[in-house]
């Protein structure tokens, strides 16, 4: 459907996004500051770049080798999650069990208390596992963390697919791991893409749980690292630094968004509920 | 025994097996965790100490008589009540805008809106720690140069700011939840409903607004337990101050399990959040519905 643009439409656009966007400007402007400006009031807008920070983040940090260690975490823990939750959320929303209001709500609970309180017990657990310094109990952990929210949000966006198409698939005599695969989850595109952005982003910006776990330097995801040598960040000592790892931290979200938003747009369009 | 044999097939028929790596992961990593949180909050257990006791309800005790706790629940139910309502707010005006222009353009915009979520909290805890210092910041720069008075915003406005800082961060999840769901309605829907005669305001209330119920129980469901579950915002931003004012009871348990070494107080501070959290998600489910659970079908 064709609506015309109006303008007060694209000015409530550019509010939000200036509101979203201006400190994490002011984050980049800073982290292209001497750190003899760094205090200074009162803080001028504009002062010559330098690149001082991203040399200090990249060389001393070794920022993008933990950068790596993130992406290895986050997509493991996507991949783990996924492979949990799309079946659970078929089962849930689309064939129904008895007791499928029971288990929602069963799943909720397990998020319901913070995560610090846990962290002594998972650390028992991972011990227990043989997983304690690894990137994939650091994955398993957080997989366990995220996958509530994928299920819940799946069975949401799997219960709006039209019952007939999944019987007519069945009758066609597709197996429901090729009716999930062939039929649900090209129609359930936004949903699984919003799922993965959060479970991706979340793992990303995780802290504590690969803090807890993990030992080695080498192994270290972004965050961590940025802790770990920035030193306590509360002191005020260099955030210039700390800024230019965040920056750097940034890019690979914000590539993996733009790569993957095109299905985030495709909606129940494919042509889906016409028959 | 036959019939017994019979049953347990038919319970465990093969569609539960859909189910069983659920159960394993969340069976070893998130249930086992709860249960143990709920066991040592009868001790006094402490961190990096062998020995402990078995207190019973003492810490529960403890806890109802600490007039810190109830500051605490105070400064939570602000922190909570102001950031759920606020991002379900700004989440949902935020997708109907980015869901309804269709402009080639939108998603550098819808990128850039959701940025916010891909910092961590310590950072953007650091960042907004910066931007309010009331010495060096450029929130009272800016204030200054058009002719107001620079504030003291972590200390007299230490909630509000906390509230804000979280809005901002944390807006990302309820607008990409929606937007997802909003480009999931059939536009046949409306289509009818226009038919109908039925205006911008109508078609809203009738169409967009029912059709988004599951995702809006899901949506404040997940901030209300994010909200009350983190605290790395607040860690860095005020650490709780001034005067506990901003310390909700997640930083109240970081402080007394991690910081003064009570495990077992942490841990029922831990089982009392529990408890909150059990008695809102119930509170939403009784507004919304069981048809969130299980859908109706027609």
């Amino acid at each position: 459907m064709e609506r015309k643009l109006e303008p007060k439409h694209f000015a409530a656009l550019i509010a939000f996004t200036v509101l979203a966007l201006s400190p994490i400007i002011w984050l980049f402007l800073v982290s292209l500051r001497p750190v003899e400006w760094l205090y200074k009031f009162p803080p001028p807008l504009w002062v010559k770049p330098t690149a001082e920070h991203y040399v200090l983040a990249i060389k001393d940090l070794n920022i993008l080798k933990s950068i790596g260690n993130s992406l290895i975490i986050a997509a493991a823990t996507l991949g783990v999650n996924f492979f949990v939750a799309i079946p659970a959320a078929y089962v849930l929303g689309k064939i129904r069990l008895r007791y499928t209001g029971a288990i929602m709500l069963g799943i909720l609970a397990t998020q319901m208390i913070p995560g610090m309180a846990a962290l002594v017990p998972l650390f028992e657990i991972a011990r227990y596992l043989g997983l304690i310094d690894t990137r994939m109990g650091v994955s398993l952990i957080l997989a366990a963390r995220t996958t509530p929210l994928t299920i819940w949000i799946l069975k949401g966006f799997f219960e709006k697919i039209p019952q007939d198409i999944i019987e007519s698939a069945q009758v066609d005599g597709l197996r429901s791991v090729q009716i999930i695969y062939r039929i649900i989850l090209p129609l359930a595109w936004p949903g699984i893409i919003a799922a993965g952005l959060f479970v991706f982003m979340m793992s990303w910006i995780e802290f504590l749980v690969p803090l807890t776990l993990l030992f080695e330097p080498s192994k270290m995801p972004f965050t961590v690292a940025l802790y770990q040598v920035v030193g306590d960040p509360l002191s005020g000592t260099n955030y210039g630094a700390l800024f230019a790892a965040s920056v750097l931290g940034s890019l690979p979200v914000i590539t993996l968004f733009l790569m993957f938003q095109r299905y985030f747009v495709q909606g129940l369009t494919a042509g889906a509920v016409k028959g | 025994m036959n019939s017994v044999a019979n049953h347990l097939s038919k319970l465990i028929s093969r569609k539960y097996l859909y189910l069983l790596p659920a159960v394993l992961l969340l069976g070893t990593f998130a249930v086992y965790p709860v249960f143990q949180a709920l066991w040592m909050s009868f001790t006094d257990m402490e961190l990096l100490r062998e020995e402990f006791n078995w207190v019973g309800i003492e810490n529960f005790k403890r806890l109802f008589n600490d007039p810190r706790f109830y500051t605490s629940l105070k400064a939570t139910l602000w922190f909570v009540g102001g950031s759920v309502l606020l991002q379900y707010l700004m989440g949902m005006a935020g997708a109907l805008i980015l869901h309804n222009l269709r402009i080639k353009s939108v998603k550098y915009f819808r990128a850039a809106i959701i940025l916010p979520f891909a910092f961590s909290e310590l950072v953007v805890g650091i960042l907004w720690l910066r931007i309010l210092d009331s010495e060096f910041g450029i929130a009272n720069a800016m204030i200054q140069l058009f002719g107001g008075s620079a504030q003291a915003w972590l200390y007299d406005w230490a909630m509000p700011a906390a509230i804000l800082v979280n809005v901002w961060w944390g807006t990302t999840f309820s607008l990409l939840l929606f937007e997802a769901a909003l480009k999931s309605i059939p536009e046949e829907w409306y289509e009818s409903g226009r038919v109908d005669g039925g205006g911008r305001w109508y078609l809203f209330r009738h169409i967009t607004l029912p059709s988004l119920k599951y995702v809006t129980f899901l949506d404040l469901v997940y901030i209300t337990l994010f909200t009350i579950n983190t605290f790395g915002i607040l860690f860095v931003l005020t650490f709780g101050g001034p005067s506990h004012q901003t310390e909700v009871l997640g930083l109240f348990m970081w402080k007394q399990a991690f910081r003064d070494y009570s495990m077992g107080y942490g841990s029922t501070i831990s089982v009392v959040l529990f408890a909150i959290n059990i008695v809102l998600a119930v509170s939403y489910l009784k507004l919304f519905g069981r048809g969130v659970l299980v859908e109706e079908r027609y």
